[in-house]
């Protein structure tokens, strides 16, 4: 099995929320390269907290989440990947949470550490890009 | 009643909405550190501005000394 083409493996994930059974029981995933796939359950059954798990904000109880070829256990490790993959919350207005759309474009590179030239770069390009260019 | 409701549901709903953004923050790189985009800087405006209030508050003290009389 080539390793390299698989992004994400979750395994035996388990899971629950606190006063309540388990959402994921042993549960194994695995996520490759090119891959689209679509998630139907019915509300309440896990389908959101699985891609939270996946990216770090909520921790398995049991189980592994390896990303990029790396298995992720704290925040430090989370926080690395978490570049690399985007996740659009249910309300999309959660995530636009700055005064500005610069100012909300920003905050991820300044975040990363990009000087403050680089950064007037990519928010410039980004907003071209969306036809906000003048908001 | 109704209003111990609607503080119960605005604490609620605003506790809820905190934790979403927080994680939204931590999705773009938040490391607990808020990076400004167009840094501020203490220049000759403010100095003006704060002499000026410093100079306001101690006339409001010296007219506080002044006797009532003479006002």
């Amino acid at each position: 099995m080539d390793t390299n083409k698989i992004i994400i493996i979750l395994e035996g994930i388990s899971f629950a929320y606190r006063g309540s059974s388990l959402i994921f029981d042993r549960f194994d995933f695995e996520f490759k390269q090119g891959d689209r796939i679509g998630l139907i359950g019915p509300n309440g059954s896990g389908k959101t907290t699985l891609f939270h798990i996946m990216i770090g904000l909520l921790k398995p109880m049991w189980g592994s989440v390896t990303a990029f070829g790396k298995t992720r256990i704290k925040e430090i490790d989370f926080r690395e990947m978490r570049k690399d993959i985007g996740l659009l919350f249910q309300d999309a207005d959660d995530q636009l949470f700055c005064p500005t759309a610069t100012e909300d474009i920003a905050f991820g590179p300044l975040n990363l550490g990009k000087s403050h030239d680089e950064v007037r770069e990519i928010v410039e390009h980004t907003l071209e890009i969306l036809e906000l260019k003048g908001f | 009643m109704d209003s111990y409701y609607l503080i119960g549901m605005l604490i609620l709903k605003g506790y809820e909405r905190s934790r979403r953004i927080y994680n939204a923050m931590l999705c773009r790189g938040f490391k607990g550190r808020f990076y400004i985009l167009e840094p501020y800087e203490f220049n000759a405006s403010d100095w003006i501005f704060g002499i000026i209030s410093l100079l306001f508050i101690a006339g409001l003290v010296v007219i506080q000394w002044i006797p009532t009389k003479l006002l």
